[in-house]
């Protein structure tokens, strides 16, 4: 056997080690091993249904919300197949879409500029990307205000973030009042403030419009995302670690992909067929 | 300037994101008040391992350090390097200052305390109700503190944010039973919540999806019950469960994950098996008896019909 690498990643629940083994020069085979074993599968067993919804959102810190959401929807089906029909009302429907929303722009905010930007800063070492830097940086510092401010939205319709179980089969806990409703499109329209000075360097519309990569860089201004494209080609990031487009999705997202193994052509996944070793 | 470490057991970073979300201060505001030594999700030039040695060789010395997430001792389930968070923890405990608790992982072993397969894993000094966790109920740090406990799943970031300020600042923190800090957790989660009236008068929800109702009778609220001022420093800076219209699950207690039926009140012919802290059954069925006799027309309606 060739070189073992170990190298450990280290971002939101505990360590993650990725163990590669090196032969001449290539990837012979590569582990990724998490140490650290919670068994949510297994403390869920013989509990009442119900209380998967407080549980299983304390699977995740940083997506919790999504947990919660897959939870109430996980269980809604359970119903369906045991013949009761659960109906959810279109504003609950909307309520919960909005919620989720708020949580996965969070996570992108929080993602980009607390988890990715600053391992920029190792690589680059004569240029400064001081204001990326962590807790000292003033984007550092714009992304916690910004992500903390989208996550009120949470708040409005479920009391909290992180780890409100405020949906619920058949809908969700709340009866929100025009006002909250207008504290969370305000809090929305100040995110979209947020991303188009920052991230996008130009207005939503235009953003939306743009068809190239080219265009959008000659577009951009003060933008983050070209900051990024910009690091990503310098370090080599598009060529480096280039996959074989074989790709596998257990869940789907209606209107932008289904589940299944794609390799050239689209095969299907059973999940049944998965190993923990 | 003071410094604070930051380390990870079995934990899903709640604390983190929720510290994250702090408003007086703000995240960085804190770590410019104490500087941050290491923190998992945000060091990047400096691994836990050099930052572990220098403090063996005495060369760093510690003032806060904080746990997140429940700890064990057995390798198959948690490890950092080479290291348990047990291992490291005994490393640490007397060579610094406080140590806290951020959250109910660390201060009770909450839901990862509940994996039957491993009855290792516990909290720093409680497991559950039983004192004496990972450190025996008579440990204490250097400060004189036992373990300073922030329970809630996740912490207020405000719980902690005031915490690690006063004791910055060198004043006394008086802590409950359970080693939280007294001033925080005196209130119950029901003080301030927008539906008291409505449990005063006994105006009870039948199901979920109002403004009008209390949660308590029908719908499994603890608030009257947890030792949490959620419904006074309100999260996110602006609501809380039960304004919203969620019971309070008592997550700030060291029993929460031992509890089952969230969204439903156990009773007994009736009546709640468990009734508010400091009152008596008879002497909660009494008032409650004469609160219904008495009908308040205002609370018996939608809120938008009322005078
Ligand atoms: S909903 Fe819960 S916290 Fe609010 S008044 Fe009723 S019992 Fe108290």
């Amino acid at each position: 056997m060739g070189k073992v690498i170990k190298t450990v990643l280290n971002r939101v629940e505990g360590e993650i080690q990725l163990k590669l083994h090196w032969e001449k020069g290539k990837v012979k085979d590569a582990f990724i091993i998490a140490p650290n074993f919670r068994g949510f599968e297994f403390i869920l067993e013989g509990k009442p249904v119900l209380d998967a919804l407080v549980i299983n959102p304390r699977i995740c810190g940083i997506c919790g919300h999504a947990h919660l959401i897959a939870t109430t929807k996980a269980i809604e089906n359970i119903y369906e197949n045991t013949g009761q029909k659960i109906d959810v009302p279109q504003n609950a429907k909307l309520i919960r879409d909005i919620t989720i929303g708020a949580e996965i722009i969070q996570n992108h905010i929080r993602w980009f500029y607390m988890f990715v930007m600053p391992d920029f800063i190792k690589l680059e070492k004569g240029r400064k990307l001081k204001a990326f830097e962590p807790v000292k940086g003033i984007k550092w510092q714009q992304a916690v205000d910004y992500s903390s401010k989208i996550v009120k939205v949470i708040a409005v319709f479920g009391g909290q973030w992180p780890h409100t179980s405020y949906a619920v089969p058949g809908g969700v806990v709340c009866d929100p009042t025009t006002f909250e409703i207008v504290e969370a499109t305000a809090t929305v329209d100040s995110l979209i403030k947020f991303t188009e000075e920052n991230i996008f360097g130009m207005n939503l519309d235009t953003y939306i419009s743009i068809t190239s990569e080219d265009e959008f860089l000659d577009r951009a201004k003060g933008s983050d995302l070209k900051e990024f494209l910009f690091l990503c080609k310098k370090h080599k990031l598009d060529r480096e670690g280039k996959s074989y487009h074989r790709f596998l999705t257990v869940c789907e997202m209606e209107h932008v992909f289904e589940k299944g193994i794609t390799k050239k052509k689209k095969k299907d996944f059973h999940v049944g067929k998965v190993r923990r070793d | 300037m003071k410094n604070l470490l930051w380390i990870q057991g079995l934990s899903c970073n709640g604390n983190t994101q929720s510290l994250l979300n702090a408003e007086n201060p703000y995240f960085y505001e804190l770590f410019q008040k104490v500087e941050l030594l290491y923190h998992p999700s945000f060091s990047y030039r400096e691994n836990l391992q050099t930052v572990l040695k220098r403090i063996d060789s005495d060369k760093l010395k510690v003032n806060f350090l904080v746990v997140e997430g429940a700890v064990t001792s057995d390798m198959k389930f948690h490890r950092t390097g080479n290291y348990t968070i047990a291992q490291i923890l005994q490393k640490l405990k007397d060579k610094v200052d406080y140590i806290i608790a951020a959250g109910n992982c660390a201060s009770f072993g909450n839901i990862p305390a509940t994996l039957s397969c491993n009855p290792d894993v516990t909290g720093l000094q409680f497991r559950f109700t039983q004192k004496g966790g990972l450190f025996p109920s008579d440990f204490k740090t250097k400060s004189g503190y036992p373990i300073i406990n922030i329970p809630g799943c996740p912490m207020h970031p405000a719980w902690f944010t005031q915490t690690i300020i006063a004791l910055l600042e060198g004043r006394k923190i008086v802590l409950d039973s359970f080693n939280r800090p007294k001033e925080l957790f005196m209130y119950l989660s029901h003080d301030g919540c927008i539906r008291n009236e409505y449990f005063e008068w006994k105006v009870e929800g039948e199901e979920f999806g109002h403004k009008e109702g209390c949660l308590f009778y029908n719908l499994g609220c603890r608030g009257p019950m947890t030792h949490a001022p959620c419904n006074k420093i309100l999260w996110n800076g602006i609501s809380s469960k039960t304004r919203a219209g969620m019971p309070c699950i008592g997550c700030t207690e060291f029993d929460f994950p031992l509890r089952r039926n969230y969204f439903e009140t156990k009773k007994n012919i009736g009546i709640p098996e468990e009734v508010p802290l400091g009152v008596t059954k008879r002497a909660y069925l009494t008032i409650t008896g004469v609160a219904k006799t008495f009908k308040n027309e205002r609370l018996n309606k939608k809120l938008e019909e009322t005078d």
